[in-house]
């Protein structure tokens, strides 16, 4: 046997490795993505054949409610993507400079969202923040009795999405920062440069590539999401995730579900395609 | 009681080509090395032995057979790799007596077997530990036995020693020695360090880009280089390019015989083999540098057209920087289009 | 420290450490106090009467034992079958050679840049028209799809990390491919293979959205089983009891897990 049909037979057998798992995405992954793209396109006419119909897209984007999710959705998304930066990367900065207990311990409590499943999280936040929950026992307690639940208003999905979304940004931008030797920055203080100049300067530039990976993959998850904003969401307006679910279940109108998908989609690409870039340009090494 | 030979064996990776066609010849008993910068195709002669790469063209015959499309598993050959390859979840004796269970011995043949070699490498006691908790010295015995507990007909060995400190090196380099003189095992042997060959091997292959530039015992390699590249690669040398009028060339102030036609020519001289005679009145080389290597001492000397003498003298021999000496040299090489065309060895 | 070299730093993390106290801390130990709470009447501090009644009438419940049997058999079924599948794909992502090898990886990685949801209604739309939805099938399918990534991303890295040498040198003392396969190259990986089984298992188990979508009324999981049990509020401490109950032993599974992995090859994997 050469060498030449042997790199071709072992071609053919990694090919044969991986046919039934790609075989698996491409059937209900991408095909069902199509298909209800298409779907809401193309319409079967009345007595046979098919024709191009935007009708569905025309419902949705003259009903007030739709837009009203819609709207509320992407208020939710960047309100939670803000929030989740402004929280995490000041705990990921000081992980990432601090050792000892207290960073240990700062570090399992930030990453134990991990381990609690969204449907645990959502109960425990119900039982906590709702109301009459043990946060406002708490606060009653030392005498402050004006708490307003966030639970079952804008606020609540909020909350429960920056649970569920700590662990992975802390580690992506931990990830990011320890890209950033020490000797860099006590370089830069030895020429003089103040903590925000360090900030501005030297750790920004280094995590970009992070928060925009973590800023993607948070909007797709947002986004995406149904169970949090369903438990602890308002059901008027809602979140597209519920929406699509209320529409495909209940209503049982999958045409207009699927046009909902195909808007989501729509806009979910521009992070995705954001996403696949970002990746896509990193070294082939760590591309596991 | 092996032979290795090598026909015409050659390698290419795509439009590379890493080894050009060679042939080469061991003997049963020898041990070989294969010696020569990164990238000049010694590994992949080993690993063309051992059957890790087929060869694009060309026989490997052990024992007369070709085994040149024999799959490792299929060898009998035994690789010791340079990052020992242990197995990290199995102890010193499985990692041992691994290829014996594959041969589908009993247990108690195979524990008789691992004591065997085991004691062979100096390690006895140490069966139930595991790679991690033995040094890297450990590892590399361990290492030598699992392949010699198969009774191989050729043991290869790729820079086995590369990630261990001078002198751990020295000393294991020397047990491998005894050992293989011992078992009488034949031995290919791949390093890129000139004393670590010349001071284990029976016979050197020095290769360079993909060929084999000479082969020799080691002092052949090191006194009758046959091409400008061994010459250079194998300990310091006087390299000097020179034109030939007369059957002689002046360089630095010496005259070298070279009873060949006029023209270009590459002149090799070991700094051993310069000498320094005083002269009083700045006649001659001047002495730029001297650095003290302890028994030796190494000099650089520059002559009046500005050629540099790299000389080597034993310790006691007086030297001054900056006074003038005249060089005399009792050997050297001539070499024309990489070939030797003239040599002049000491009375 | 050396950037945050000074004692308003020590400030700084006490403070991060009062925010995690109140955000992540409190909302987990609510529901244990609900799991032994017997009585618990706001606006009291703490259960005004403990006790493990709950626990026994949340198992004397036949409801909970079918969702747990229902769970089980899912989460075994696919995990099952996603090792069948995954595990010979992450084998040749990891050692061999291919045509067209980065762009079959990439579209892997491609299925986490679509928002779950609207895939997971997609896919639905099409089972409806294949009738698959309500069916144990449709909700094995739909949590296999979430699971293809994980378990083909982190053996992929596993095998990777399993030195060439080592398996040649199984080559050289005689093993077949199979035999270094089987001998070597598994043993080596097979710490985090299982961390990636154990993660597979844990998460189909608690997956909720798919098999809500999908499954829904027919087939009911133990997640979709206490959020019925949420939003109807009869009792709160049926919810804390199957929390507790279900979720203690997954957290210490997973935290094995996790001392495998480490938390880098997570974010190293998602693109961090």
């Amino acid at each position: 046997m050469s060498a030449a049909a042997m790199s071709l037979r072992n071609g053919w057998r990694g090919l044969a490795f991986i046919a039934i798992p790609v075989t698996a995405i491409a059937i209900f992954l991408f095909y069902p993505a199509a298909l209800s793209i298409i779907g809401t396109l193309v319409r079967p006419k009345d007595g046979g054949g098919y024709t191009f119909s935007l009708q569905s897209y025309v419902f949705f984007f003259t009903d007030s409610y739709s837009l009203t999710n819609l709207g509320r959705t992407l208020w939710t998304t960047v309100v939670t993507l803000i929030l989740l930066i402004a929280v995490n990367l000041p705990i990921a900065l000081y992980m990432r400079f601090t050792k000892g207990p207290l960073a240990s311990v700062i570090q399992a409590l930030a990453l134990f969202p991990m381990f609690v499943p969204g449907i645990i999280i959502c109960y425990a936040l119900i039982r906590y923040m709702g109301p009459n929950g043990w946060l406002q026992s708490l606060l009653n307690l030392v005498g402050f009795h004006h708490y307003a639940s966030p639970h079952l208003t804008p606020w609540g999905p909020v909350i429960g999405l920056i649970w569920d979304g700590m662990p992975l940004t802390l580690l992506i931008l931990i990830s990011g920062l320890s890209n950033i030797s020490d000797a860099s920055i006590e370089a830069a203080r030895d020429v003089g440069a103040g903590r925000l100049r360090i900030l501005v300067s030297i750790i920004t530039p280094e995590i970009t590539h992070s928060l925009l990976i973590v800023s993607a993959l948070n909007f797709l998850g947002i986004f995406g999401q149904a169970l949090m904003p369903f438990m602890l969401g308002p059901t008027n307006p809602e979140m597209m995730g519920p929406f699509m679910l209320r529409t495909f279940s209940s209503v049982r109108d999958p045409l207009q579900a699927s046009t909902q998908a195909t808007i989501t989609f729509l806009i979910c690409s521009l992070a995705g395609i954001a996403y696949v870039r970002s990746i896509s340009r990193r070294p082939k090494e760590d591309r596991t | 009681m092996s032979t290795l030979e090598l026909e015409n064996v050659s390698k290419q990776f795509g439009a590379v080509s890493a080894l050009e066609p060679l042939a080469l010849r061991i003997a049963d008993g020898e041990l070989v090395c294969l010696l020569g910068p990164s990238g000049s195709g010694k590994s992949t002669l080993l690993r063309i032995i051992g059957g890790f790469e087929m060869p694009t063209g060309g026989k490997v015959l052990i024992d007369g057979a070709d085994v040149a499309r024999t799959p490792p598993e299929k060898r009998p050959t035994a690789m010791v790799f340079q990052s020992h390859a242990l197995w990290g979840h199995m102890t010193v004796e499985g990692n041992v007596g691994f290829g014996l269970k594959l041969r589908g011995l009993k247990k108690p043949g195979i524990a008789a077997k691992v004591d065997a070699a085991l004691s062979l490498v100096g390690l006895t006691d140490y069966g139930k530990r595991h790679p991690a908790q033995l040094s890297g010295g450990q590892r590399q015995r361990v290492a030598i036995a699992r392949c010699l507990v198969l009774e191989p007909k050729i043991l290869l060995m790729d820079e086995p020693f590369a990630s261990l400190d001078q002198h751990l090196r020295d000393r294991l380099r020397e047990e491998v020695r005894q050992i293989q003189k011992k078992l009488g095992i034949t031995t290919v042997f791949v390093t890129h360090g000139q004393d670590e060959a010349l001071s284990i091997a029976d016979r050197i292959v020095v290769m360079s880009m993909g060929r084999i530039e000479q082969v020799g015992t080691p002092a052949e390699i090191y006194t009758h280089p046959e091409t400008p590249f061994v010459a250079g690669f194998i300990g310091d040398m006087n390299m000097m390019k020179t034109t030939i009028e007369s059957g002689a060339a002046m360089i630095g102030g010496v005259r070298l015989d070279a009873p060949v036609a006029d023209g270009e020519a590459l002149v090799a001289v070991r700094p051993e083999d310069v000498t320094l005679i005083p002269t009083p009145n700045g006649e001659g080389a001047r002495v730029r540098r001297i650095v003290n290597y302890g028994a030796v001492l190494k000099i650089e000397a520059e002559a009046a057209d500005g050629a540099v003498w790299r000389v080597q003298t034993l310790k006691d021999v007086p030297v001054t920087e900056g006074a003038f000496y005249r060089p005399t040299v009792s050997r050297h090489i001539v070499f024309r289009d990489d070939r030797v065309v003239h040599r002049v060895d000491p009375v | 420290m050396i950037f945050l070299s000074s004692r308003r730093f020590d400030f700084f993390g006490y403070g991060i450490l009062l925010f995690l106290i109140f955000f992540i801390v409190l909302p987990v130990l609510t529901v244990f106090l609900w799991a032994f709470a017997e009585q618990w009447f706001y606006p009291a501090v703490l259960p005004t009467k403990w006790g493990f009644r709950f626990w026994s009438l949340v198992l004397a419940r036949p409801d909970v034992w079918s969702a747990f049997a229902t769970s089980i058999e899912l989460s075994l079924t696919v995990t099952a079958l996603s090792a069948v599948i995954c595990l010979p794909a992450a084998y040749a992502f990891a050692r061999m050679d291919f045509p067209g090898k980065s762009a079959f990886m990439m579209s892997f990685l491609m299925a986490n840049a679509f928002p779950r949801f609207a895939l997971i209604i997609s896919i639905a739309v099409l089972f409806l028209s294949l009738d698959l939805v309500g069916t144990f099938t449709g909700v094995v399918i739909i949590q296999l799809l979430n699971t293809l990534l994980l378990m083909i991303w982190l053996p992929t890295a596993a095998f990777k990390a399993v030195s060439r040498e080592m398996e040649e040198a199984a080559r050289d003392v005689g093993a077949t491919a199979w035999q270094v396969f089987r001998y070597v190259t598994l043993p080596q990986a097979f710490p985090t293979i299982a961390a990636a089984l154990l993660m597979t298992f844990v998460w189909t188990f608690y997956e909720t959205e798919g098999a809500w979508l999908v499954g829904a009324p027919r087939i009911r999981t133990m997640p979709l089983l206490m959020m019925q049990m949420i939003n109807n509020q009869l009792v709160v401490q049926y919810g804390a009891v199957l929390s507790v109950m279900l979720w203690v032993p997954s957290l210490v599974a997973i935290l094995m897990a996790r001392r495998v992995i480490g938390g880098d090859a997570f974010a190293k994997g998602l693109g961090g």
